[in-house]
């Protein structure tokens, strides 16, 4: 795949550190570019960092020390209403998917729709087809507190694609998906770059990285030991 | 009612709950303090409108010429008060008559009699004008030490200070009422917002701004007050009909009171008005309270 080294930067963090409160820093020294339609991993060990580093890249948490340039703007200098914007062009899907259980399936994947002021008109096909395609269509009314946990990471995921972000940060997307579904999924993932989307996957699976080679970022000890890794595992 | 469907599932927890029957429960009060108010203005009006007549009496003054004298000076000093509206002496014949049962007329001559009467002084007063009667009655005693006043109406000052101070409790207790609603109404937004903390964070992660945040919280909050207020309205006015029309028929009516169209308009301003303060003030908490978590 061509990594869009041609292609804008959208995201490029520079000596960055960060700490969750006055704790001890869990990133140190982070220096990574992301280009727009690329597509990388972020591979590490349990506690290594890539949960946070995945929260630092959506605005989640502040960084206590380095750079952080996203869409071409320093956070340093953005305000409320510009943090708000560049969070429009996230997607994210945490591990914990996130879902509301008071609203239906359809409703949670139209969340960032409604709230970006989207008209009810697409927002009825944006995410029809958004669920349908997951093979989600027969869920739409129900609650996801009675889907299963694949089921529930599968919403998450339609929740963070249907707006089709410029970045998308996805953390263990495909743990708890069924085969068939991970398939479908990972095409979902490898299809976003063609359409401009920067993907940022977090996983354990080797397997994944096996099927689908792709950019690894190896994270250990909240640092990134190969930043810019352009080969995959399967090629260890 | 159905329930009202937000990002936020204010209505699960208990602090979101409770607003319902807080806004309920104020409403009610407001209403009720608020009838109390706008029943005692009316009141008050109608008690000031009555005709309110004051006669002074001159103890009698056997020269008719210092009689004369004495009566204008009185009268000069009376009609220069505030709120009196005309002052006329009562003609010595109906004096006379007035006295008559009191008297041998055979004892006495009749122009020895007349010169033997008070001479009495009506007095009107201006409702509209509020007149102070006791400092009037103040300065005509120092004037004419002699002078005696008599009331028509003696309940009447008591009565209008009973209903303005009905009305002035009643006033007080509106706005308190008001005043604990929003207090009460931002403590259980900002409670509601520590509890949906989780959620919060993760609209905004979706890319919501704070005002987005702040109108889910609006919205419940008129939800309530709709809710809420008009349970504790249709109670309030349930409560209000037993007492104008139940407390006579048990013999407990004491200030005649007949609320007019425009006093029930006004109450029913009253839960509007509340809903009004329940939404401004769950907006702002809303939002300085976002504002801390950012």
């Amino acid at each position: 795949m061509d990594q869009g080294q041609s292609q804008a930067t959208i995201l490029q963090l520079h000596g960055v550190g960060m700490r969750y409160g006055s704790g001890e820093e869990v990133l140190r020294d982070i220096d990574l570019s992301i280009n727009a339609g690329s597509f990388h991993y972020l591979v590490g060990p349990s506690g290594a960092g890539k949960t946070s580093l995945l929260r630092v890249m959506s605005l989640s948490v502040p960084i206590s020390r380095g750079k952080l340039e996203i869409f071409g703007s320093d956070v340093r200098n953005l305000d409320r209403h510009d943090i708000v914007r560049v969070r429009r062009r996230i997607g994210v899907v945490s591990q914990e998917c996130r879902l509301l259980d008071h609203l239906t399936v359809f409703d949670n994947v139209a969340l960032p729709l409604r709230i970006g002021g989207a008209d009810e008109e697409r927002i009825a096909a944006h995410v029809s087809q958004m669920l349908a395609w997951l093979g989600l269509a027969d869920l739409m009314e129900a609650k996801p507190n009675r889907l299963s946990t694949g089921q529930r990471q599968l919403v998450a995921i339609a929740r963070a694609v249907v707006t089709r972000p410029d970045l998308l940060l996805a953390d263990e997307p495909t743990s708890n998906v069924d085969p068939a579904r991970v398939e479908r999924l990972m095409y979902l993932f490898t299809e976003l770059p063609k359409l401009g989307t920067a993907v940022v996957l977090a996983s354990h699976s080797r397997e994944l990285l096996r099927r689908w080679p792709y950019p690894v970022l190896w994270m250990e000890g909240g640092r990134l030991t190969q930043p810019t890794v352009w080969t995959s595992l399967a090629a260890e | 009612m159905a329930a009202i469907e937000l990002d936020l599932p204010l209505d699960e927890t208990p602090a979101s709950r409770f607003l319902v029957w807080f806004a309920g429960g104020l409403t009610y009060l407001a209403v009720l303090f608020a009838a109390a108010t706008i029943f005692a203005q009316g009141t008050l009006q109608r008690l000031q409108e009555r005709p309110r007549l004051v006669t002074i009496a001159l103890p009698a003054i056997e020269d008719p010429a210092e009689a004369d004298r004495q009566l204008s000076a009185l009268r000069a000093l009376i009609e220069s008060f505030p709120g009196v509206a005309w002052t006329a002496p009562v003609a010595q014949d109906e004096v006379a008559r007035l006295f008559e049962p009191l008297v041998d007329r055979a004892q006495g001559e009749e122009g020895r009699l007349k010169r033997m009467l008070p001479h009495l002084l009506d007095i009107r007063l201006l409702p509209s004008a509020e007149p102070d009667l006791p400092e009037l009655l103040r300065q005509i005693r120092l004037a004419f030490p002699n002078a005696l006043a008599d009331n028509t109406d003696p309940d009447l000052t008591t009565e209008e200070e009973l209903t303005r101070r009905i009305r002035a409790l009643g006033a007080t207790a509106t706005v308190l009422s008001f005043l604990l609603v929003i207090i009460g109404v931002a403590v259980l937004t900002r409670t509601s917002l520590d509890l949906h903390n989780e959620t919060v964070d993760l609209l905004r992660l979706l890319g919501a701004p704070d005002r987005y945040v702040a109108r889910q919280f609006e919205r419940y909050a008129a939800f309530a007050a709709l809710r809420g207020g008009s349970g504790g309205f249709a109670l309030a006015l349930l409560t209000i009909l037993g007492l104008l029309y139940g407390a006579p028929a048990l013999g407990l009516s004491g200030i005649p009171i007949a609320p007019r169209p425009l006093d029930w308009v006004l109450l029913a301003a009253v839960p509007p008005a509340i809903a009004l303060a329940v939404v401004v003030s769950a907006r702002v908490a809303a939002v300085v309270g976002l504002r801390r978590l950012s």
